[in-house]
C-alpha cells in the first residue's frame, strides 16, 4: 500500500523537525542583556519595567504628587465637615443658652411686676 | 521618722481634692452619663477654642448676623452645653444640682441670677476679673430638664442680646426695662 511506505518517511520528516538544536553558543547571555538594557515591549508599545528597572523619577514624583493630593483633599474635606459641624453646634449652644438668660429674665420681669403690684 | 518626709504631701493633696474645679470642667460635676440613659432628649455641646475657631472660619463675616456671632466668640475659650430633657420629673437630684452651685462659692464667680419656684431652680453666674466678664454659666433645673450651660472666655453679655432674633434666638432684654412714658 503507498499510504505503508509514506509513513516512515512522514515520522521521519516529523522527527527531524522536532529534533532538539542546541543554539549558538552565548545566544541565552545576549538575550537576557538585552532585556535587561530595553525592557521588554508591551504589543501597544509601552515599556513594562522588569528585572528590578525603577520607574523614572518624573513617575515616583507624580505618584507621590498624586497621593499628596489625595491626601490633602481628603483632610481637607474633613475639615470642612468638622467646620459645619462645630456651626451648627455653636449655634445650637447660643440658641439654648439664650432660651434660658432669656427665660430667665422673663421670670425676672414677673416678679418685679409683682413687686411693685 | 522615715515617713515624716511625706507630710508635706498631705496638706497639698488635701487643697488639691477641695479645689474649685477649672471652669472648663465645671460641667463635668454631674455625671451626665448616669443621667442620659433616663433622658428622652439629650444635647452635648462641646467646642473648645480648637472648635470655636473652626467655627469661626465658617461664619461669614459679611453677613451682619453671623457676623455677630463671630464677633462673640472671637474671645472665646470654650462652648459646653449639656441638657437633658425627662418625660417625668424626678429623674435627678437636687444634689446635683447643688454640687455645681457649691463650685461657684467663690470669690471669682458672683451669682447674677437666681430663680427659685416651686418647680424652677435656675441661675446665672459670671466669672469676673473686676474689669471684664470671664465667663458665663447658666444652671438651670426644671422638674423635666435639666440643662447646664459653661461659656468660658470674655464674654460681653449684650453681645448674647444683640443676636436675639437670629438663629432662632429670642429677643432678650437684659437690666430693667425702660419705662413707658
Amino acid at each position: 500500500m503507498d499510504s505503508g511506505k509514506q509513513m516512515p518517511e512522514f515520522e521521519d520528516e516529523l522527527r527531524r523537525s522536532l529534533e532538539r538544536v542546541e543554539a549558538p553558543e552565548g545566544f541565552a547571555d545576549r538575550v537576557m542583556a538585552r532585556i535587561r538594557e530595553e525592557g521588554a515591549r508591551a504589543p501597544g508599545g509601552r515599556v513594562i519595567p522588569i528585572g528590578g528597572r525603577k520607574p523614572s523619577p518624573k513617575r515616583w514624583a507624580a505618584a507621590v504628587a498624586a497621593g499628596v493630593l489625595l491626601s490633602a483633599g481628603g483632610w481637607r474635606y474633613h475639615e470642612y465637615q468638622r467646620g459645619v459641624k462645630a456651626k451648627e453646634q455653636l449655634l445650637m449652644a447660643l440658641e439654648i443658652t439664650s432660651s434660658k438668660l432669656g427665660f430667665i429674665n422673663s421670670k425676672v420681669d414677673e416678679l418685679s411686676q409683682r413687686t411693685i403690684q | 521618722m522615715r515617713f515624716s518626709r511625706y507630710f508635706h504631701i498631705i496638706p497639698i493633696c488635701a487643697v488639691l481634692a477641695g479645689a474649685p474645679a477649672r471652669a472648663q470642667d465645671i460641667h463635668k460635676l454631674i455625671d451626665w452619663d448616669k443621667l442620659s440613659p433616663k433622658a428622652v432628649e439629650t444635647v452635648d455641646v462641646t467646642l473648645d477654642a480648637n472648635m470655636l475657631g473652626m467655627a469661626a472660619r465658617f461664619l461669614s463675616g459679611e453677613k451682619a448676623d453671623e457676623a455677630k456671632v463671630k464677633k462673640l466668640i472671637g474671645n472665646l475659650k470654650g462652648v459646653y452645653v449639656r441638657s437633658l430633657r425627662f418625660d417625668k420629673a424626678g429623674e435627678y437630684s437636687l444634689a446635683t444640682v447643688d454640687a455645681v452651685r457649691s463650685q461657684l462659692k467663690t470669690p471669682e464667680w458672683s451669682k447674677v441670677v437666681d430663680v427659685h419656684t416651686k418647680e424652677e431652680n435656675t441661675g446665672v453666674y459670671l466669672k469676673t476679673d473686676g474689669k471684664q466678664v470671664l465667663g458665663l454659666i447658666v444652671l438651670a433645673a426644671e422638674p423635666k430638664e435639666l440643662t447646664l450651660v459653661n461659656i468660658v472666655g470674655a464674654i460681653d453679655p449684650e453681645d448674647l442680646k444683640d443676636l436675639g432674633g437670629k438663629f432662632g434666638i429670642p429677643n432678650m432684654e437684659f437690666g430693667p426695662k425702660p419705662k413707658k412714658k
